[in-house]
């Protein structure tokens, strides 16, 4: 089996999950098995603790056609384009096989989803999860408060209860996908990376629609083959970080990448951001008390590095600011999803800080789907300009 | 001439105005109003030109603003009083904020980039109505390295969450303490000023009793006439004083059954916001309309409709201490939670209101109440039996959309409304 993982075809099996007509796969199947889904809204709800319940964790992306009309019903059109494709997926039963659904506070947007989800009343349990836009020791102890509300919710959802030691299996089984992630990460921080930039967002979103467990072996049956795998020469500069949120179409990667660069590293939410902060539990020798768990979970999802909802502008610069460096990247392109407001309001703060260290940056306000790729090709190709004429 | 200077002279030429010839039908108590807002720009632009005390954004907490010593900056508010934005857009397009986001929330921003209005020399950041609220001064904190707090407030009411605001407030005092000369916490001044503002509360609570009345003694202007908190003044005892004087003149008008408008034929409850560009109120007084009231996140706390705040024992089954009601008023914005609570308290100030209609304003890029439009109309016509209008608008920009368009929509609204009470009767 693994000779068959560990070569294109299974790389490209990955890479393409997330479109439409894959993404469903492995939850549907896990459904015939008896079980039950949870479809998660964004990258701050412990999927931890959905895994411990038996239940799938499986990030709800949007519809990638074009139209929203039905989600336009519910929801002024100027609001977040990823919370309107969502819900016109909701609206149109492409979701229906979902037993519950949770969100958090990402922005207000979210909410207003959750509660137009609730309000319809299309998946059997709707629940939110008030998460901190603060990482502070005040802030931790009251996540790790909604995280036990949460734990039993799921219990409620799973209609049994989660042990300790589900709950260190499942952090064990996390910790694996985040340790595999990383190292495809540090296979794309050499002269001629593994993995272009929307191949890995394919893997990363992938991650996000299987069971962690298959993922996992799946990637490690892969890493051989993908060692010794290179994209062309030509196609490895200049290198690019990207930055964006819920941002998991790699269409939009690859039309970047087509006008002839790599996207080498990316400050995304369904990339790195997700995968980077690990769990630090107490110490090895003594036992480990729910709470402790619970806490250890709550800190590293705060800790996690933050997207522009949480308040610590200076650390999420700082953490772009190191991801250039270390993977000598050349320019940075800021791709803000139309109304993602807490975006759009560090926007200034972002550019004026990153140009102060001396890094190129561009912004380009994006659409949920792939769309208008002309024009962004032209931004992006004057851009890459400008960084090969300084360079 | 900036911004604040404008505005004390506007005030000024106000009072000069009714010193000169009082006019018996205008509210009596506005001159009070006039002189504090005056005096609030005079104090603002001293601690600006001068640095005499810190300046501090005080849209959500007055009272504590004062109890540190810092003269409030209201950002939102100087914002709203702009009236047109169409020139503050352009600053900024150029400075890479985004323009078509809730024009107040962007505005001030434009207002201070452009010295037209000072930057708070210390932010607090609060997550009270919505994040633009938040982030707005926020972005105007970075832009001019000033300190920042951010204070995080909760989805839901819980005693949760009334201990971890409260946990924060006591953080930030810490925090301002030791990052902004000038600043010194008093207990004794965070009293002084509850203490006055629960005066004006205690006048809300009575002048929301009058709302209800048939006919309305309150004209559509006077619903979204919302005085300030009065420990958002230099003077929070006039700030009271004036709540007095406008609550009794209410009265006075009530017990003399003055309905404002001759024949009253229906009532409307305006929510979210409104246009500030032009008077959507004569309309609707021309074809004999009554507004009572206003509603938006905290209304109906401030006005008591709902628990209530400074003092009240029931909500949390005790009384609060001091930074404890300042997280509760942190808390208790409807607009920062899950929808519902928005949702019901809209309906229910609908129903307590005898409303025969909703005007639900849809300002752009209100990420907290144009997501729930639909519910709140789907309930209130469930529920009440009462139809809802989606105006679409922009507070502070003529240019989205015209008085014309307005009132077109609003004229129909009245219309369906009248046909439907007529059905109703028969
Ligand atoms: S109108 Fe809406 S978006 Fe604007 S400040 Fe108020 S709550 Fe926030």
């Amino acid at each position: 089996m693994h000779t068959t993982l560990s070569s294109e075809k299974g790389l490209k099996e990955l890479t393409t999950l997330s479109l439409e007509a894959n993404r469903t796969k492995y939850a549907l199947q896990w459904k015939k098995d008896g079980k039950k889904v949870a479809g998660l809204l964004c990258s701050y709800i412990p999927e931890e603790i959905v895994h411990a319940a038996g239940v799938l964790p499986w990030r709800v992306f949007g519809t990638w056609q074009a139209g929203t009309p039905h989600a336009n019903e519910w929801r002024p059109a100027d609001t977040c384009l990823y919370c309107n494709h969502v819900l016109e997926a909701l609206l149109t039963d492409r979701l229906e096989f979902l037993d519950a659904v949770v969100a958090t506070d990402w922005d207000q947007e979210l909410v207003r989803l959750w509660d137009v989800w609730r309000y319809v009343e299309k998946t059997p349990a709707t629940i939110i999860i008030d998460v901190p836009i603060i990482n502070t020791d005040t802030a931790v102890k009251f996540l790790a408060q909604q995280f036990t509300k949460f734990l039993g919710e799921m219990e409620k959802l799973a209609g049994r209860p989660i042990t300790d030691d589900d709950l260190k299996r499942s952090i064990a089984v996390l910790e694996r996908t985040r340790h595999l992630v990383k190292r495809l990460y540090e296979l794309r921080n050499t002269e001629t990376p593994a993995l272009t930039g929307a191949e890995m967002l394919g893997i990363t979103t992938a991650a996000m629609l299987m069971p962690k467990e298959e993922f996992n072996e799946r990637v490690e049956a892969l890493l051989p083959f993908l060692e010794k795998r290179r994209v062309p020469a030509e196609k490895s500069r200049p290198r690019l970080l990207v930055s964006s949120d819920r941002l998991d179409n790699p269409g939009h990667l690859a039309a970047i990448e087509e006008t002839g660069c790599i996207v080498a590293m990316d400050d995304l939410d369904t990339g790195s951001r997700h995968y980077w902060r690990t769990i630090e539990i107490g110490s090895a020798s003594s036992p480990v008390l729910r709470q402790e768990l619970v806490s250890a979970l709550a800190r590293r999802y705060l800790m996690q590095p933050a997207s522009p909802r949480m308040m610590n502008w200076e650390d999420q610069v700082d953490q772009v600011v190191h991801w250039v460096r270390d993977y000598n990247i050349q320019g940075v392109i800021e791709l803000p999803q139309g109304f993602s407001r807490y975006r759009e309001f560090r926007a200034n703060y972002f550019k004026n800080k990153l140009e102060e260290a001396g890094i190129p940056v561009m912004s380009y306000r994006r659409e949920y789907i792939v769309s208008n790729v002309g024009q962004m090709k032209t931004r992006v190709g004057a851009f890459i300009e400008m960084i090969e004429s300084k360079a | 001439m900036t911004w604040l200077e404008q505005e004390i002279a506007r005030n000024q030429k106000r009072i000069d105005k009714i010193n000169a010839n009082p006019d018996s039908t205008k509210i009596k108590a506005n001159k009070l109003l006039y002189e504090l807002e005056r005096d609030l720009r005079i104090a603002q632009l001293e601690a600006w030109k001068t640095g005499n005390k810190p300046l501090i954004n005080s849209d959500h907490l007055p009272p504590l603003v004062y109890a540190l010593g810092g003269i409030g900056i209201d950002s939102m508010g100087a914002a709203d009083r702009t009236m047109l934005a169409t020139e503050y857009f352009n600053v900024l397009r150029s400075n890479n904020f985004p323009d078509d986001a809730c024009d107040r929330t962007i505005v001030i921003i434009a207002l201070c980039v452009s010295k037209n209005f000072p930057p708070p020399n210390f932010v607090i950041a609060t997550s009270f109505a919505c994040p633009m609220e938040c982030v707005s001064p926020k972005a105007i904190g970075e832009y001019f390295n000033m300190p920042v707090f951010h204070i995080d407030t909760t989805l839901e009411i819980t005693d949760a969450g009334l201990t971890y605001v409260t946990d924060q407030l006591g953080e930030m005092i810490e925090f301002a303490e030791a990052k902004v000369p000038g600043i010194k916490y008093s207990e004794e001044r965070l009293l002084y000023a509850l203490e006055y503002d629960t005066i004006a509360h205690n006048c809300a609570k009575e002048i929301h009793k009058l709302r209800k009345r048939v006919p309305c003694p309150l004209a559509g202007q006077d619903a979204f006439r919302l005085p300030r908190i009065p420990s958002m003044y230099p003077d929070p005892k006039k700030g009271a004083e004036y709540w007095k004087q406008f609550s009794e003149e209410m009265q006075e008008r009530a017990e003399k059954g003055y309905g404002v408008l001759p024949d009253e034929k229906l009532r409307f409850l305006w929510a979210v916001t409104g246009p500030f560009y032009f008077n959507p109120f004569d309309i609707l007084a021309k074809r004999g309309v009554a507004v009572p009231a206003l509603q938006f996140g905290v209304m109906s706390r401030w006005f008591g409709a709902e628990y209530g705040l400074f003092g009240d024992e029931k909500e949390y089954g005790r009384k609060l201490k001091p930074l404890e009601e300042l997280a509760r008023f942190l808390n208790g914005n409807t607009w920062a939670g899950v929808g519902h609570r928005w949702v019901d308290s809209t309906v229910n100030m609908a129903k307590d209101l005898k409303c025969d209609g909703i005007i639900y304003f849809l300002q752009l890029g209100c990420s907290a109440s144009g997501g729930v439009s639909r519910l709140v109309a789907e309930k209130a016509e469930r529920e009440l039996g009462i139809p809802t209008l989606m105006l679409e608008g922009r507070q502070l920009d003529p240019f989205y959309k015209s008085q014309q368009e307005s009132e077109e929509e609003m004229n129909a609204f009245i219309d369906l409304c009248l046909e439907k009470k007529k059905s109703k009767s028969k």
